[in-house]
């Protein structure tokens, strides 16, 4: 009987023993990223792109060089944007409810893609709290969807 | 003398359970304690560096990513674990094989925690660590080598397989002395009972300490001083009741020898007296014979108590000793003898006399002729059997029937001419000889006494 228990506590313990394979152990949340510059919306093979500029140089808005369209480094890299060069320049106004971005072409000869371009960058997706964003042009002011980026 | 399950063993046996127990759970316990607390402190500080490092990596220039960012985001995540992947949808870049990363793993991760998990990865410990970065669908796992962490911890582990080991061989020595020193008083106890059981009154043990092996000792020496004295006290009172009797028998005897004179001239006178004196005369004469006998037995039995009887031998024929008996007492016609010729035997003639006298006048006066004697030869013992055709011994009497003055019939007054000593003399007698003298009762009714006694010198 004793001679059982001491092979079972034997057994125990060196089953015990070194390091074994465990659960998913739980930590803290994921590091929030600290988009620390210039955040804008281009479009890489057709896909809604987020792009984060270092801010050396001093900027008017985001909007300002969003209708600027990527840098040359950044075509290198396969940036393009639908944005019509017209639509510049675009200004942005708020108020408790809206966004509204101004932009000097018509509203119709905006793609679906430059219209996510112009929504995600005056109102990132991270922003708090969403607002109502509506693009007005010469022709029209239209209510358009939240940001549809998703990281 | 071992004992396969004694003292020692148990002892020993307790103590190393004692000792395995208690390394088993102190050891074990900090065993678990320690390795819990490295792996911890391994697991959080490979967490911070790959988080820190992370940190360092913000912000991804790209979302959606691009396969040479991922790279480049890999390639930095990479300096402090051994491999690193980074996947971003279907995408997986980096040399972190996948199959590591499992899809519980996976699954934390994408709900925004970090989270690490410790696998098997060729034999060694790996740590896995995962987390997703920022808010996307970005996700970053990093190995890191457990290995240094388990030589430690195995490290740790044969050291205290050591010290238990050496505990337990020290606990082992520490029985064996404890069992030495409770032994040696308990060995030395079960001589002294032992040479004590065999008489030796002296026989005392040496208490040792104050412990209660010692009170053992000192209430075994009081006991074995106690029954010296009593034994002692006993042995002198025997003597003196031995030496009593003794006394009192050869006191009886002068007066007995002029009583005796006295009485064997009234038994000749008696003729010449009155009816009734000569009576009474032959009464006294009657008497003062028992009574002489009486005394004569009991000097012959305190001989035997004292040890003072000897044995007389001499070379004789059996059969010649036994007529010669039966002739004396004038028995020769009461009794049937079947005698062989010859029985040579070395023995005490007189004595041997004593038993068949004993045995046959018993028979006459107890059991119902006819009394037959037998002499059986064989060749080293010779036996003598007188039967009666009486109705035998009564049960209860069949084992006292040789014990002295013991009456079979106790409202009964003891027969004439017996001293009540006759059997147990000689019994004693036969033991004298080496030889042995039994009482039985015959199926067929009767009693019957068996005198077995060695033919050779005895002793």
């Amino acid at each position: 009987m004793k001679r059982l228990l001491l092979c079972a506590v034997v057994a125990l313990l060196t089953a015990g023993c070194g390091i074994r394979p465990s659960d998913v152990i739980h930590g803290v949340e994921a590091p929030k990223e600290e988009l620390d510059g210039v955040v804008l919306f281009f479009l890489n093979a057709g896909t809604l792109t987020r792009v984060v500029r270092p801010s050396a140089e001093p900027f008017e808005h985001e909007l300002t060089l969003l209708a600027e369209g990527p840098t040359q480094r950044e075509q290198r890299e396969g940036l393009t944007t639908e944005i019509p060069p017209a639509a510049a320049p675009i200004t942005q106004t708020a108020d408790a409810m809206t966004v509204t971005v101004s932009i000097s072409s018509p509203v119709a000869e905006l793609s679906e893609n430059a219209k996510d371009q112009l929504t995600c960058t005056a109102v990132p997706p991270w922003q708090e709290p969403q607002v109502q964003v509506v693009i007005a042009g010469p022709d029209q002011s239209t209510p358009v969807d939240a940001c549809p980026f998703a990281a | 003398m071992t004992r396969w399950w004694g003292l020692q063993s148990r002892l020993l046996v307790a103590f190393a359970a004692l000792v395995v127990l208690t390394a088993v759970a102190v050891a074990g316990a900090m065993y678990a304690q320690a390795r819990t607390e490295i792996l911890q402190r391994s697991q959080d500080a490979a967490v911070e560096s790959l988080l820190d490092d992370l940190e360092s990596a913000y912000p991804v220039p790209r979302m959606p990513p691009t396969e040479p960012e991922m790279s480049v985001l890999a390639e930095r995540l990479s300096e402090r674990t051994i491999a690193v992947t980074v996947n971003y949808g279907d995408q997986w870049v980096g040399d972190l094989d996948r199959s590591l990363v499992s899809p519980e793993l996976s699954a934390t991760v994408a709900e925004g925690i970090v989270a690490w998990q410790r696998v098997d990865a060729m034999d060694r410990p790996v740590l896995v660590i995962g987390t997703r970065v920022g808010n996307s669908q970005l996700r970053v796992y990093a190995a890191r080598d457990l290995w240094p962490e388990e030589s430690s911890i195995a490290a740790m582990a044969s050291r205290v397989w050591l010290i238990a080991g050496a505990a337990l061989v020290a606990a082992m020595l520490l029985a064996l002395l404890a069992a030495r020193g409770v032994l040696r008083p308990v060995h030395e106890l079960r001589q002294a009972a032992a040479r004590l059981g065999s008489g030796d009154l002296t026989a005392r043990v040496t208490p040792q300490g104050s412990d209660e092996l010692a009170d053992v000792a000192t209430t075994f020496n009081e006991t074995a001083a106690a029954l010296q004295n009593q034994v002692g006290e006993l042995t002198r009172m025997e003597a003196e009741a031995r030496r009593f009797v003794v006394d009192v028998s050869h006191e009886l005897r002068t007066p007995l020898a002029a009583m005796t004179a006295v009485t064997d001239v009234l038994d000749e006178e008696a003729d010449s007296l009155t009816p009734d004196a000569a009576q009474a005369a032959r009464l006294v004469s009657q008497e003062t014979r028992n009574l002489t006998n009486l005394v004569n037995d009991l000097i012959e039995i305190t001989r035997f108590d004292s040890g003072r009887a000897t044995l007389v031998t001499d070379d004789l024929n059996v059969p010649d000793v036994v007529r010669a008996t039966l002739r004396t007492r004038g028995w020769t016609t009461e009794v049937q003898t079947e005698l062989p010729e010859t029985v040579v035997a070395q023995l005490d003639p007189r004595r041997l006399d004593v038993i068949v006298a004993n045995l046959v006048g018993n028979a006459l006066s107890h059991g119902e002729p006819p009394v037959t004697l037998t002499l059986r030869d064989s060749p080293d013992v010779f036996t003598i059997t007188v039967t009666d055709e009486g109705p035998g011994l009564p049960p209860e009497v069949l084992p006292h029937v040789f014990s002295r003055f013991y009456k079979a019939d106790t409202a009964r007054t003891r027969s004439a001419g017996s001293s009540g000593l006759g059997l147990a003399i000689a019994r004693e007698n036969a033991h004298l000889h080496g030889g042995t003298l039994t009482a039985a009762n015959r199926p067929t009714g009767g009693a019957v006494f068996t005198l077995r006694l060695p033919k050779g010198q005895p002793r």
